[in-house]
């Protein structure tokens, strides 16, 4: 008997010693998220603002060089690569995974479930009382509910695991992808920063003239440039980045049990079990 | 005769080591860098063998991968929540019948 309770206390520990995902961890996750998210959206972002302003630019130095003024069309003819616009669909996936990761780890439902869990320990407690039931029983009770939640979330954190593993496997797949497409997505991107460069010079020769509105357009694109050139960085990163963040999964899908806390969970499960074995005998 | 299953978990637990001593507080060269990306990815090429996969995927197909994890991390948040509102109807039932039994 004493055996059998031994084997049932160690084999619901094993299920119980998934751990929680590190909050360390947890932080650097969505750190490196968002780092991936406005990496591998900068082509898209960079493209759809020199397709806008070079569009723009060429038809205000138009209308400076006397030609009569045309408004822009709605949609513009040019469209961003299909490239850039596959990255930034990537980039929108990894979001919403890291958003529905971090609430699955340790969102706002671990505490609803902890504060239900409380609400009806402390019903069952009070109608046992009303019951006038052994007093041992109350206990008991409770450490069933505890024993069954910890199970639970262990469980559901071993899921998390999974997941994430099938996401790592992914991110590599990712990595590989962007080592090979990042030289040419830069290359598209200087083709339509060239084609902006032109507008922007075009304009600038036209205002000459105005030396105050000259100075303000030659800073407005030299701020502009700036952005660009920092955009066009961030793609190139874009496969390091990815690689920091397949790092993180590693870290997290291998995190080792933590030999005090399983010690901590050995005997508080031990304690629970053998409450609930007692009110039985 | 090592199993797939332990075959993964070996490869994931040297890759951990890797990753940990890349990071760690001692400095590094470039090319010691370089040395522990390339283990990386050999050790991440012989997991894809292992399970079968292909190292190469659209954004398409990555997207949709991707897209399917935040779908299962959506049902263990989801789980949670039934288990609580499931607790939170129990309670009140529990409340009830106390309730009653008071008037008796």
């Amino acid at each position: 008997m004493k055996l059998k309770f031994l084997l049932v206390v160690a084999c619901i520990t094993l299920a119980a010693c998934t751990p929680p995902i590190g909050e360390g961890n947890l932080t650097d996750l969505g750190k490196q998220t968002d780092a991936v998210s406005v990496a591998l959206s900068s082509p898209l972002r960079v493209q759809q603002k020199m397709i806008s302003e070079t569009a723009k630019y060429n038809q205000l130095c138009g209308y400076l060089s006397g030609k009569t003024p045309e408004l822009l069309p709605l949609k513009s003819r040019i469209k961003p690569t299909q490239t850039a616009r596959e990255m930034n669909q990537v980039a929108g996936a990894i979001g919403a995974y890291a958003a529905a990761l971090k609430e699955a780890a340790a969102g706002g439902s671990v505490a609803i479930l902890a504060s239900s869990a409380d609400s009806f320990k402390a019903e069952a407690s009070g109608l046992l009382e009303e019951f006038e039931a052994d007093p041992s029983v109350s206990p008991a009770v409770e450490a069933g509910i505890n024993v069954i939640l910890r199970v639970g979330e262990a469980n559901r954190m071993a899921r998390v695991r999974a997941i994430m593993d099938d996401v790592y496997l992914t991110l590599v797949q990712l990595e590989r992808r962007l080592v090979s497409d990042a030289p040419s997505v830069v290359n598209e991107n200087r083709s339509f920063v060239f084609a902006w460069e032109r507008s922007t010079k075009c304009v600038l020769n036209r205002v000459r003239s105005d030396r105050d509105v000259a100075i303000q357009y030659f800073d407005k694109f030299q701020k502009d440039r700036a952005e660009i050139e920092r955009d066009t960085a961030l793609t190139q990163k874009a496969p390091a980045a990815v690689r920091t963040l397949f790092e993180i999964h590693i870290l997290i899908i291998t995190e080792p049990v933590d030999p005090e806390l399983t010690l901590k969970t050995l005997q508080n499960m031990y304690d629970e079990i053998e409450a609930v074995l007692e009110v039985g005998n | 005769m090592t199993t797939n299953e332990q075959a993964k978990n070996k490869i994931m637990n040297t890759l951990r080591d890797l990753v940990l001593i890349k990071h760690n507080d001692r400095p590094k060269t470039g090319d010691q860098i370089a040395s522990i990306d390339y283990s990386v990815d050999q050790l991440n090429n012989e997991r894809f063998r292992l399970e079968g996969l292909s190292l190469t995927a659209t954004y398409s197909d990555i997207a949709s991968n991707i897209g399917d994890a935040e779908s299962d991390l959506n049902d263990i948040v989801e789980d949670r929540e039934d288990l609580a509102d499931a607790l939170v109807t129990a309670s009140k039932i529990l409340g009830s019948i106390r309730a009653v039994l008071t008037l008796i």
